[in-house]
């Protein structure tokens, strides 16, 4: 029963633009995505060269990604992006490219295929529309796409230390601290150090990480424990912890909340997704009107 | 009628009167970049391609630049640049758009197929070079399917704003099936076994379905590599293909495919010797480890399995970095082949990273801990081989393959392990019918990678007329991240034993199990069971009036048994499913008495021995034991004994053989057991695909032995209805087993040579085990 | 019965990382004698390790690292040449316990159903398939 969802099918008679592009609208405004997708597509087919299918192919992304077909609202993307690179909503289908390899991201037990793959999509829209609203959001999921990699990393390094393979968790965290620096695994990285070379018994090199953990996260509950750890050593690094208030003193009204932004603020789904994506139809209405006026034009000037 | 121009941003169109001059003088200075032609890409995208901006000086070079970028959007089947004055004309010609895509005249092949092969897709730019790359795919399709004739032609049907239908038109031309196939110079082996090898099949009535009744030049090739290494492992050194050609029949309906071989002598090893050039690995030590001795036949797979045990053992040894390399001398008066495998210094290699891909369900340490390899070992081929199988045996992968990639560093590599997952979750619904159960439902959900972790999850119900059954059962494959199996099962049974011994049984429980690896070959696994047994006998069945027999009328009601166990199993077969050659054998032991109301100790040893002769005579012997007794003055409970006949002895009905109630005729089970199955298997003609194997049968057993009680009148004499002797019981027959799309169904034809005169045989039996 | 036994990390072929001459060896003689170092210090670019290790592992025993030799080269900056050779093996080395604490990470985790049943009612047909190696094979059971 997970079988291919029929849509359906309109026979390929040739209809007025501009009905099939408002019934598609409509559908739109009626969360019937599939249809809607299918009613674009038609604007697209049987007028190609009107301005309409440039409209059309941008409510197409808009549509496949609000019924979470990622894969077709990737490809009405790119489609977008080679046929009018210049156009003004061309940052909007770049960001909805990344947007959706965005939500496809998977845990850190699994492939990251999809990660890098929103990685890469995030920095083109941060390098091609720098001042954007959208290369602002960008930067803010680059972060945690950062993050979701080198919390891969640390996953496979701790398995490896679990196993008593130290060099490969060594290797592991080594990257992470190379690689990932300004993620909220880099404490983490550090304080494994620690704890690798100390079983290994090179007490100068864990002494060496464990300082510049203490150096750069003092207030880090990671240096908390390395500070304890390397303490029964007898090797008193000598930044003092500011471990953030443990047991009851949690519950103090400051302490919670500085806990909660450290990291990121986890922006319900949806409402993230409205909030962005919304601008497709209020910026969509008056590009709307402004491509009805240009098809009166068009046909004014060729009377 | 000409579209009217659209987009309001279009320039205006100036008129080109004056024909374009001569070609540009080499530099010209641009004042404006003029676009025509263009219908659906306005100007500003087309100039945002182009590498000129107004103002700049432009030169033949810069101007092929622009000419290649516009080419290469595929956006466009003709591009002019030429200057006209001081304007820079840019003359477009747009590739049209696509808006259907239709197949004619496929019958062999379905559209549905055809669609997913072709790439073009409608609303999609229609350009020559990616139709005919279609085009290609689709002729591609056809040979694969045995149409080689098959011709395909793509035409355009004009419409309206620069749009195009796109139709495939195809003739299929005629299946090319294969008349023959003969070999010649062929004398080791005769043409039928050499055609048995071949994948490359005669068109035969009853091959409809394969596809290997057609004729596939790729086929054919493989054909001959099969041949080649099957020689070549049977001593024919010199063994070589003389040709492998195949002729199209005048009617051109069929192929005639001969083969013309040269088979040579056939060889054996001569002397095999280990040279190198490292003092600290000393020959004699690696000479004996050679799976070769002198005078052995030659074979190709004995030199590889050579060359990996030799690399393990340098790598085992501490030499990680070791390239090990045969080199034969034949000498061809006494046939034999003499062997050096060099040993040498490889290059040295680390592993920098093990980076796995693909794998959307199973999570990482899963597979992970199947690489024998950690970061920052030295690379070591046999052992990336050896984790190859182990991906293979989890059995979550359509497809599983480890590369490398080259590393940061010359002397360092990245291991990449590319997996592709494959369902392994199963939620069947199963009916069958059987001699035995009249009707049975099944259904049963199995899931082999729970949770991505390699856990293992089975939960079934069913429902028959002799057994209605629940079932769960779970099993870690790691536990504890070691290499022990750990799981547990639930259970509840219901038999209706009431056609062969009138009392009906109920069992509740569960069981924890864990298991794991001796050696190479056994496997110890231990294992605590809890249940609760309920027997029922039909009411009035034990009154004082009823003429139930005393051994069942004691054992009624619900009694508690909490029996740890153990089982000690070795299996040195060639293949574990089907085995052609080895052994295996089993001991199994239950304790029943820790705790609980039940005291008894029941104890099975099993033995079994292959030997094939060819493929298809396989013979296997198969013995088994089998004793229960009581302690501590506990009698056996009739659940407990054992009930022989039907699918474990043919011939004879379920429970139709062992100690018996003459006058209720119930079977009261046996606490001793002993038999010894020779079975034959035999080729049946039936193609392999087919799945149907034939074999012929003997069993010859005993069973017997009841606690003495229950021999006893009340008044203690010898209950004259009671029969219980060990005579020997033995059937033989033929046994059919197919594996059908249900699942594996047997049918067993039997004729008794020997049995008690209480014993209930049956001539014909037929099951379907669903393995569980 | 016999462990399994493994032997990861780095391998010596001729000269054994305890070899290296304190002052004389330099960065080049060390890297030709024994290779690129296992791991270079995250922050001390002129100290190198060569770390190797043995593992036994018994039937259903997790495996037990039998030996252990790490190596601490560091290097003079200036002069290049080797300053100290520092040799460590097990016992060096103390038994840590691992931190449980780990950093928290997204990512959409598979939903029971998809755990259970990657495949709702798809019934899987033994060996009656096309799809096989070059042009086809006899399907193995």
């Amino acid at each position: 029963c997970a079988g291919e969802r029929r849509r359906p099918r309109l026979q390929y008679q040739e209809r007025a633009v501009e009905l099939l592009y408002g019934t598609g609208v409509s559908r739109l405004e009626s969360r019937r995505w599939d249809e809607a997708t299918t009613f674009f597509e038609e604007v697209e087919r049987q007028h190609p060269y009107s301005e309409w299918s440039r409209r059309a192919i941008l409510m197409q992304v808009y549509a496949h990604y609000q019924g979470n077909n990622y894969e077709e609202a990737i490809a009405a993307a790119d489609r977008f992006i080679r046929l009018y690179p210049g156009s003004s909503s061309a940052p909007y289908a770049f960001y909805m490219k990344a947007i959706c390899y965005f939500e496809q991201i998977v845990d850190v037990g699994r492939d990251q295929g999809v990660t890098v793959q929103a990685r890469t999509a995030l920095q083109d829209v941060v390098r091609r529309y720098p001042n954007t609203a959208y290369a602002a959001d960008a930067r803010l999921k680059l972060d945690m796409v950062a993050d979701q990699l080198a919390g891969k990393e640390m996953a496979v390094g701790r398995w490896y230390q679990s196993q008593n393979q130290l060099l490969a968790a060594a290797g592991r965290y080594k990257h992470v601290i190379d690689q990932y620096q300004t993620t909220s695994h880099t404490p983490e990285a550090l304080y494994r150090l620690v704890e690798v070379y100390l079983t290994m018994g090179l007490r100068e090199e864990a002494i060496r990480n464990g300082s510049v953990l203490g150096f750069n996260y003092p207030g880090s509950v990671w240096y908390a424990d390395a500070y304890r750890l390397l303490a029964r050593e007898g090797a008193r690094p000598d930044v003092e912890p500011q471990a953030p208030a443990r047991g009851w003193r949690r519950f103090i009204p400051g302490v919670r909340e500085r806990e909660q932004d450290r990291n990121f603020g986890q922006a319900s789904r949806e409402q993230q997704r409205q909030e962005l994506v919304r601008g497709i139809m209020q910026g969509g209405s008056e590009q709307e009107n402004d491509a009805r006026d240009s098809a009166q034009e068009g046909a004014d000037e060729s009377r | 009628q000409e579209a009217p121009a659209p987009a309001a941003e279009a320039e205006p169109q100036p008129q080109a009167e004056a024909a374009p001059q001569a070609p540009p003088s080499p530099t010209v200075t641009v004042a404006r970049v003029v676009v025509r032609g263009n219908q659906r890409i306005d100007t500003q995208t087309i100039a945002s391609y182009l590498p000129i901006q107004p103002g700049d000086t432009v030169d033949p070079a810069t101007l092929d630049v622009a000419l290649r970028t516009l080419y290469r959007t595929d956006l466009f089947s003709d591009v002019q640049i030429f200057a006209e004055g001081a304007d820079l004309v840019v003359e477009v010609v747009e590739n049209p758009v696509i808006n259907q895509v239709t197949f004619e005249g496929n019958e062999a092949i379905t559209e549905e197929k055809l669609r997913e092969e072709v790439q073009i897709r409608p609303r999609g730019v229609y350009t020559r070079a990616r139709v005919l790359q279609d085009v290609q795919r689709l002729v591609e399709l056809y040979r694969r399917s045995g149409r080689i004739t098959a011709t395909i032609t793509p035409k355009i049907v004009q419409l309206s704003q620069n749009r195009v239908d796109l139709v495939f038109e195809i003739d299929e031309g005629v299946a090319t099936g294969i008349r023959s196939i003969n070999i010649l110079g062929n004398e080791a082996f005769s043409d039928r076994d050499l055609r048995d090898i071949m994948v490359t099949k005669t068109s035969r009535l009853w091959r409809l379905f394969s596809s290997n009744d057609v004729y596939d030049p790729d086929r054919l090739e493989y054909d001959r590599e099969q041949i080649t290494k099957h020689y070549r492992n049977n001593g024919y050194f010199d063994f070589r293909i003389v040709s492998a050609v195949a002729e199209l029949s005048p009617d051109r309906e069929d192929f005639a495919v001969t083969m013309t071989v040269d088979e040579g002598a056939q060889f054996n090893f001569g002397r095999v010797t280990v040279e190198t050039a490292n003092e600290r690995l000393n020959p004699e030590f690696l000479q004996a480890l050679l799976p070769i001795r002198e005078g052995d036949l030659y074979q190709v797979d004995r030199i590889e399995e050579a060359v990996d045990s030799l690399t393990f053992a340098a790598g085992s040894a501490g030499y990680a970095f070791v390239d090990v390399r045969p080199e034969y001398t034949p000498n061809r008066e006494n046939n034999t082949i003499d062997v050096v495998f060099h040993v040498s210094e490889g290059q040295r290699v680390y592993v920098e990273r093990i980076d796995i891909v693909g794998n959307t369900r199973t999570l990482d340490p899963v597979i992970r801990r199947e690489i024998m390899l950690a970061e920052g070992d030295a690379f070591n081929q046999v052992l990336v081989n050896r984790s190859e199988l182990n991906l293979q045996g989890l059995g979550f992968f359509a497809e599983s393959s480890i590369e490398n990639v080259p590393g940061s560093a010359p002397d360092r590599t990245v291991v990449q392990v590319q997996v592709q997952e494959q369902p392994t979750g199963e939620l069947s619904f199963g009916a069958g019918f059987s001699s035995l159960e009249s009707f049975v439902i099944d259904v049963s959900v199995t899931e082999r990678n729970f949770r991505g972790r390699g856990q293992n999850l089975v939960a079934r119900v069913s429902y028959g007329s002799l057994r209605q059954q629940i079932d769960f059962r779970f099993t870690e494959p790691k536990f504890l991240g070691r290499d022990l199996r750990a799981g547990f099962d639930l259970y509840h049974y219901r038999y209706d034993y009431s056609d062969f011994s009138s009392f009906n049984w109920q069992s509740t429980g569960g069981a924890v199990r864990l298991s794991w690896p001796l050696n190479g070959i056994s496997t110890l696994s231990t294992r605590y069971s809890l249940r609760q047994d309920e027997v029922t006998v039909p009411d009035g069945y034990c009154d004082a009036s009823g003429l139930g027999s005393q051994a069942l009328c004691e054992q009624l009601g619900s009694v508690i048994t909490s029996a740890p166990g153990y089982t000690l199993a070795f299996n040195a077969t060639n293949n574990p499913v089907r085995p052609t050659r080895g052994w295996s054998g089993a001991l199994r032991q239950d304790f029943a008495g820790l705790g609980g109301d039940v005291h008894s100790i029941r104890t099975e040893i099993e033995a079994n021995f292959y030997h094939g002769f060819t493929e298809n005579f396989v013979l296997s012997v198969e013995g088994s034991l089998g004793y229960v007794a009581g302690w501590s003055g506990d009698p056996v409970r009739i659940n407990d004994r054992f009930f022989r006949g039907g699918s474990n002895f043919r011939g004879f009905e379920t429970a139709g053989m062992g100690p018996r109630d003459l006058l209720t005729r119930d079977s009261l089970g046996a606490n001793f057991y002993s038999q010894l199955t020779t079975e034959l298997t035999v080729p049946n003609g039936l193609p392999e695909e087919y799945g149907v194997r034939t074999s012929l049968f003997l069993d010859v057993g005993t069973a017997g032995l009841l606690d003495d009680r229950y021999k006893l009148l009340s008044n203690g004499m010898p209950d004259p209805n009671i029969v219980d002797n060990l005579g020997l019981r033995a059937a033989a027959g033929l046994s059919v087993s197919w594996r059908s799309p249900m699942g594996p169904i047997r049918f067993d034809f039997s004729q008794i040579l020997a049995k008690e005169d209480y014993d209930r045989t049956e001539t014909f039996r037929f099951s379907s085990t669903t393995p569980f | 019965c016999a462990p399994v036994v493994g032997r990861h990390g780095f391998q010596p072929i001729d000269t054994q990382p305890a070899d290296i001459v304190v002052g004389q060896d330099t960065r080049e003689t060390v890297m030709t004698k024994l290779g690129s170092p296992s791991l270079v210090s995250t922050f001390e670019p002129n100290t190198w390790f060569y770390i190797s290790q043995v593992t036994e592992r018994y039937t259903y025993h997790k495996a037990e690292v039998s030996q252990r030799n790490v190596t601490e080269i560091t290097f003079d900056p200036a002069t290049q040449r080797v300053l100290e050779v520092n040799n460590l093996d097990l016992e060096d080395g103390q038994d840590v316990g691992m931190n449980g604490r780990v950093t928290p990470t997204r990512g959409r985790q598979l939903t029971i159903l998809e755990q259970l049943l990657g495949n709702v009612g798809r019934q899987r047909l033994p060996g009656l398939e096309d799809d096989m190696v070059p042009g086809g094979q006899r399907p193995r059971d």
